[in-house]
């Protein structure tokens, strides 16, 4: 089946000022975030259906962190791969609303949320060609509505039904069918490898292994930015995605091999509930910078080496070096600009 | 649509329809029941959030076993559309009042106290805001009287906010209550009584812009009532006592 690419022209995304480390931002975070204004926070993000329509204090207090903070939006009910149809109306709502604040930019899950009626949460789409089809073809429908391009989010799952092909694939598949931009979600990513040994070893050293290989399997040049989540042990096989609990050790591991594989890419900490102190998540924050930082490092060493070993074999004049100079330092603060 | 395309959407479907049912129906081919049951439980007790967090009185007067069987009631049955999860509340109403098949044991105010506890929310977020230029000060009798945001009136046929544990059975009595966002943006909530939630309904839809005098005088004439000067005063006395409240935020 052969798709049309989107032929509206598209505003890309506004210039992506949008760097380091931020955080999900939840109403239960909202009264301490309040009283800290100087919380060395990136950027933000939100849920659109959960203050869309919202007036009176919550409203006021949502503008005020608008105004704050670089905003993201990650959307929950678009159900993108579902069987019912797209509701226009609410995609031009959250348009308008993401006009209304200044939003960066709009993520929604690769997943779908009812059948005919919404359940409001993430079910897995069958990864199949005729299913990347229909999605492709709804992501590209909802592209020319918003006159922007979608980010898409690969999602935990518990199940794999209907599967056809390994979930790198069907996710590379969507996004070069629908030319749309990704939202890679590293705790998923674990999620998935430890539940879903897809006839592999089920230890987690082989789902570490996993995981590496569909980062490494993931398009570079289209990650828009990255999640980092905790998630809960339901048994040995099985991890539920919760965001109620810190990042975990594997998962810090894993952003650390994305950076390698990718360079450094904005990485947003989601935590939904039980919330520890704010000091907290800005530790994890810090976390997220650091590993950055130290991403960064490794590049321009990697960069310089390269470097000066083709600088050997070749001599080049003054001025080229000059500039390859002034390009590396660019670099280097496109990398680090905001630790 | 090819043979290909109808398979994945049938999976879809039955996924779907296993998870609201809450298990009743048949899941797809090779799939465990414990991780099918991580599906199940995290959707329906998402919905349910919802619904513990709106309706925390209804919950604790009912007791956990109906309000679960309420809950999934809802939650396999009604027709859910709303993308925006604020609304799933108004839903549950909207259940309650055309969708559940009530059960004997079921209180007969159980529709209103949901309804008295989904207004305390849906007028905390309500999107509605003060008017431009109005006088704060400005007499409300001689003036246009103006109401505070999402200011609305309601009758109950039962007192829903007496309802608590400590008094589990009210006797039906007609309870007018006026609900609204007051200066610090809190929800607030004062008992009235009919005559006057008719005069609010004037003053909320007053497309003539008459000030608060003439909107007393045409409450009375449509109640046939003579507008004596103690009555007149009754009333006048009422528009002033909402502007101290705040129900009245001032004149336009």
């Amino acid at each position: 089946m052969n798709i049309e690419r989107a032929t509206v022209p598209m505003e890309h995304n506004s210039p992506w000022d949008v760097q380091g480390a931020g955080l999900g931002l939840r109403r239960g975070l909202l009264p301490e975030l309040l009283q800290a204004p100087d919380a060395p926070i990136d950027f933000m993000e939100v849920a659109p259906e959960n203050w869309m329509n919202v007036g009176g204090r919550l409203g006021r207090q949502f503008r005020e962190m608008t105004e704050r903070y670089d905003f993201l939006c990650h959307g929950l009910s678009l159900s993108v791969g579902g069987p019912a149809p797209l509701d226009e109306q609410f995609i031009r709502d959250v348009g308008a609303f993401l006009k209304q604040h200044n939003i960066k930019a709009y993520s929604e899950h690769l997943s779908y949320c009812g059948g005919e009626h919404h359940l409001y949460d993430l079910m897995p789409i069958p990864f199949t060609e005729a299913a990347a089809n229909h999605v492709a073809e709804r992501i590209m429908r909802v592209q020319d509505i918003l006159g922007r391009r979608l980010i898409i989010e690969n999602v935990s799952a518990y199940l794999e039904p209907g599967k056809e092909m390994s979930e790198p694939e069907f996710v590379n598949l969507v996004l070069q069918k629908a030319d749309c931009e990704l939202l890679l979600d590293i705790n998923n990513i674990y999620v998935n490898s430890v539940n879903h040994p897809s006839g592999g070893a089920a230890d987690r050293h082989s789902a570490m292994a996993r995981a590496k290989s569909y980062i490494e399997a993931m398009p570079g040049e289209r990650i828009r930015y990255m999640h980092i989540a905790g998630h809960f042990e339901e048994a040995d096989d099985l991890l539920v995605d919760t965001h109620g609990m810190e990042v975990k050790d594997d998962v810090w591991q894993l952003l650390q091999h994305t950076y390698a594989c990718h360079g450094v890419v904005p990485t947003l900490l989601e935590r939904d509930f039980n919330f520890p102190p704010l000091a907290e998540l800005m530790d994890e924050l810090n976390q997220i910078r650091r590993t950055q930082q130290q991403a960064a490092e490794h590049q321009e060493q990697g960069q310089q080496e390269q470097g000066q070993q083709e600088q050997g074999q070749q001599e080049q004049g003054q001025q080229e070096q000059g500039q390859q100079e002034q390009g590396q330092q660019e670099k280097a603060q496109q990398a680090g600009g905001d630790l | 649509m090819s043979t290909a395309a109808k398979g994945f959407t049938e999976l879809q479907l039955q996924l779907a329809d296993h998870i609201r049912t809450r298990g009743q129906t048949v899941p797809p081919a090779d799939t465990e029941e414990r991780r099918l049951k991580v599906y199940r439980d995290l959707f329906y007790n998402n919905v349910k959030g919802f619904l513990d967090g709106g309706f925390p009185v209804c919950r604790s007067m009912l007791g956990e076993e109906q309000w679960d069987r309420i809950a999934t009631a809802f939650f396999k049955e009604y027709p859910h559309q709303t993308p925006y999860f604020l609304e799933i509340s108004a839903a549950f109403l909207d259940f309650l009042n055309t969708g559940y098949n009530h059960e004997p044991s079921d209180p007969p105010w159980l529709n209103e106290l949901a309804h008295y506890e989904w207004l305390e929310l849906a007028v905390d977020v309500d999107p509605s805001d003060k008017p431009e230029g109005v006088q704060l000060d400005g007499d409300v009798l001689t003036g246009v009287p103006v109401t505070a945001p999402a200011c609305q009136g309601f009758l109950y046929q039962y007192p829903v906010h007496t309802i608590a544990p400590q008094n589990p059975s009210p006797e039906p009595r007609q309870t007018a209550l006026v609900v609204y966002r007051d200066d610090d943006e809190q929800v607030r909530f004062t008992e009235t009584n009919p005559f006057t939630l008719s005069l609010l309904a004037l003053v909320s839809a007053n497309p003539d812009r008459l000030t608060g005098l003439q909107l007393v005088e045409t409450l009375l004439q449509a109640s046939g009532m003579e507008a004596s000067d103690a009555a007149m005063a009754g009333g006048c006395q009422i528009l002033q006592q909402w502007h101290q409240q705040g129900i009245l935020l001032g004149t336009l």
